[in-house]
């Protein structure tokens, strides 16, 4: 180690160590809850993103319509004109033009490539994991706070998460879920949040551990704040889903 | 002459003659039937893998390392890639000699559902309206075949195997929904009519297959591409001389193609060759040694119970090496009789066994019985002819060395 660079070290060493610590119960709470992707995007929206990546190329243009906890997921290509996926009462439908009734998918179905529907617009963190540990890092940006998160339901997808905040903005910067073994699986990163109106960020890079890193790309092209009516979320009665303007 | 006295002596020994011409003819007889059963069981094997789909071989994109990505694929989740300018090399490939016909396949996975129940299968797709000119063979158990006419859309209709038909509990005129991913990685749903509950022969298979048209899967996984090209040929013979005479359809090609005989898409013919190679090598084994000690200790005792005979040979003249050459002589016609007297009687018990239609156990893995059928072939019974007259030399060996060893006094005054 040359002398220069064993001084800087000596120098570093120290302010690292006083911006690393451990988080106070209470502020990592309120910290996560201010910060949660689920919590942040507006209560009833409609979105159009575009999600490009392997093995889905792209990129495919989709409309989401969400209020709630129910969601409606609108396939904008030429090739997929009416099919729609369906988040409603904690179940995933598939709506194809081919199929005569709905077909229940699992909980773990992917748009397109490494992409779920979770992932795209988060579940509010706060209502599906607790908070393990929480610690205050540091990089090139400023203040992060990591939280090690445990999910509270033995039947959630990804029973363990990292997920980290820069501090000042009080807005995620990445995500990493893991396995019931402990397998690093999902790996989420969020880029140009908004700073006005509803807070989104305009880019989410997804990549999929388990498949060679496989990385996706969704961007947000447009999302507007606006009441969601019920019926698009019918699946007995596609007159509602129908209607919308194409 | 030698051969004369042999034949000769041999006559003067009936029962002995008899005792080993039964050993040599049983031993040839019993090799015949294993080798006609065994031939059966691979020429019937090859042809029913064959006329079930596989075809004689298949012209494929080379498999990229990039593929198992999903990359150029048809379907996602690491299917095959798709098979460019598939019509001209139909074309190309139809023209060439021996060639029957050529069928577009494609073969994807995913999830069938009738909506209580679910279960993943292994699907493929074909042109229903060249099966017939291919010679492919469907067997349905219910309901009926695919139509050999395309499917218009809405109207969609499958083929099911045995196993995965039990598992949906579905029965011909259900409608049941496939849920595959399309090329694109996103997933489509297209509800099918089940025309039928057919097998492949083999369980494993039948718990996991679908068969459709190929319009019908183009539909689901939204493309209009294939994965492979089956050729069909009119004689298993050829296979081999016309997968080498693609080359120039490979080189004129866009994309580098694999074609793959059915022996390598079918492992399980090779496993099962294998197995039976086994046991055929094992039974000659112990055929050849009980043929071959039996026919040494006939042998051998021929030449102790004529040891004064041979002294007496011995002392007007006659060389050892005449007397070994006689007894070699006396082994060969041993082998030649017996091989035509036991090939005449394994032919007829051939003949016999295939007009009974015996019905054998399936064969592991296999869903059918088989019927017990033998095939003989001329070059057989020269094999047998070859083995048997090796095997009698082999025998003649010890007597000979017996002879060279004899002395005359002792021979003369042998009781």
């Amino acid at each position: 180690m040359s002398v220069a660079r064993a001084i800087k070290t000596i120098l570093i060493a120290p302010a690292l160590v006083l911006a690393t610590g451990v988080l106070p119960a209470g502020e990592a709470e309120d910290l996560l809850r201010r910060s949660d992707a689920g919590v942040l995007a507006p209560p009833a929206f409609r979105a159009r993103l575009a999600v490009e990546g392997q093995p889905a190329k792209g990129p495919h243009e989709i409309e989401v319509w969400r209020s709630g906890d129910s969601m409606l997921v609108r396939f904008l290509d030429a090739k997929e004109r009416g099919k729609f996926v369906v988040q409603h009462e904690g179940e995933q439908w598939l709506i194809a033009p081919g199929a005569r009734k709905p077909v229940r998918l699992k909980t773990s179905y992917r748009l397109y490539g490494g992409v779920t529907l979770e992932q795209i617009f988060s579940v509010p963190l706060e209502r599906a994991y607790t908070i393990e540990s929480a610690r205050r890092e540091s990089d090139a940006g400023g203040g992060l706070a990591v939280f090690e998160l445990r999910a509270r339901s033995p039947a959630t997808l990804f029973p363990s998460a990292r997920y980290i905040v820069r501090e000042a903005a009080k807005r995620p910067v990445s995500a990493l879920y893991r396995l019931r073994s402990g397998r690093e699986a999902i790996a989420i990163e969020f880029f140009d949040w908004t700073e006005r109106g509803p807070a989104y960020a305009r880019r989410v890079t997804l990549r999929d551990l388990l498949r060679k890193g496989a990385a996706s790309e969704v961007t947000v092209l447009e999302l507007e704040e606006e009441k969601v009516p019920a019926a698009l979320f019918d699946l007995e009665n596609a007159t509602a889903r129908g209607a919308l303007p194409p | 002459m030698l051969a004369s006295i042999a034949l000769r002596n041999l006559a003067r020994n009936r029962r002995r003659t008899l005792l080993s011409l039964l050993i040599v003819g049983m031993g040839a007889a019993s090799m015949l039937l294993v080798i006609g059963f065994v031939r059966q069981s691979f020429v019937g094997l090859g042809e029913a893998i064959i006329e079930g789909g596989v075809g004689h071989f298949e012209i494929a994109p080379v498999l990229g390392d990039d593929d198992d990505d999903g990359e150029g694929a048809i379907a996602g989740g690491g299917a095959p890639p798709s098979l460019v300018d598939w019509q001209e090399i139909r074309s190309a490939v139809e023209n060439r000699p021996h060639v029957r016909a050529a069928g577009a396949t494609i073969q994807f996975a995913g999830v069938v559902t009738n909506g209580d129940r679910s279960a993943a299968f292994l699907g493929v797709a074909v042109e229903t309206e060249r099966e017939p000119l291919m010679g492919m063979k469907v067997r349905v158990r219910r309901g009926s075949n695919l139509a050999a006419t395309p499917p218009a859309e809405g109207d969609d209709r499958a083929l099911l195997g045995v196993g995965l038909a039990r598992a949906l509990a579905a029965e011909p005129g259900d409608v049941v929904t496939l849920l595959v991913a399309t090329a694109d990685g996103s997933l489509n749903a297209l509800d099918v009519t089940v025309d039928g509950v057919f097998t492949t022969g083999f369980e494993e298979m039948d718990n996991r297959i679908l068969k459709t048209h190929l319009m019908t899967a183009q539909r689901a996984l939204s493309t209009d591409a294939v994965t492979s090209l089956v050729v069909r040929l009119d004689d298993t013979a050829f296979t081999a001389a016309a997968v080498s005479d693609l080359e120039d359809v490979r080189h004129q090609s866009s994309q580098p193609l694999d074609v793959r005989d059915w022996k390598a898409r079918a492992p399980f013919y090779g496993q099962v060759r294998a197995l039976y190679t086994g046991i055929f090598v094992f039974l000659g084994i112990v055929v050849a040694a009980l043929v071959a000690l039996s026919s040494a200790n006939t042998l051998l005792m021929s030449v102790l119970e004529r040891i004064r005979e041979l002294g007496t040979l011995l002392a007007i003249g006659t060389s050892r090496s005449q007397l070994a050459r006689l007894l070699l002589f006396e082994a060969l016609w041993l082998a030649a009789l017996g091989v035509v007297a036991g090939s005449a009687v394994g032919i007829a018990l051939v003949v016999i066994i295939n007009q009974l239609g015996i019905e054998m156990p399936p064969p592991p893995a296999a869903v059918d019985p088989i019927e017990l059928s033998l095939m003989v072939i001329p070059t057989d019974l020269a094999w047998i002819a070859a083995f048997m007259t090796l095997i009698l030399v082999l025998a003649a060996v010890a007597p000979m060395w017996k002879v060279f060893r004899v002395r005359i006094v002792e021979a003369l005054g042998h009781v």
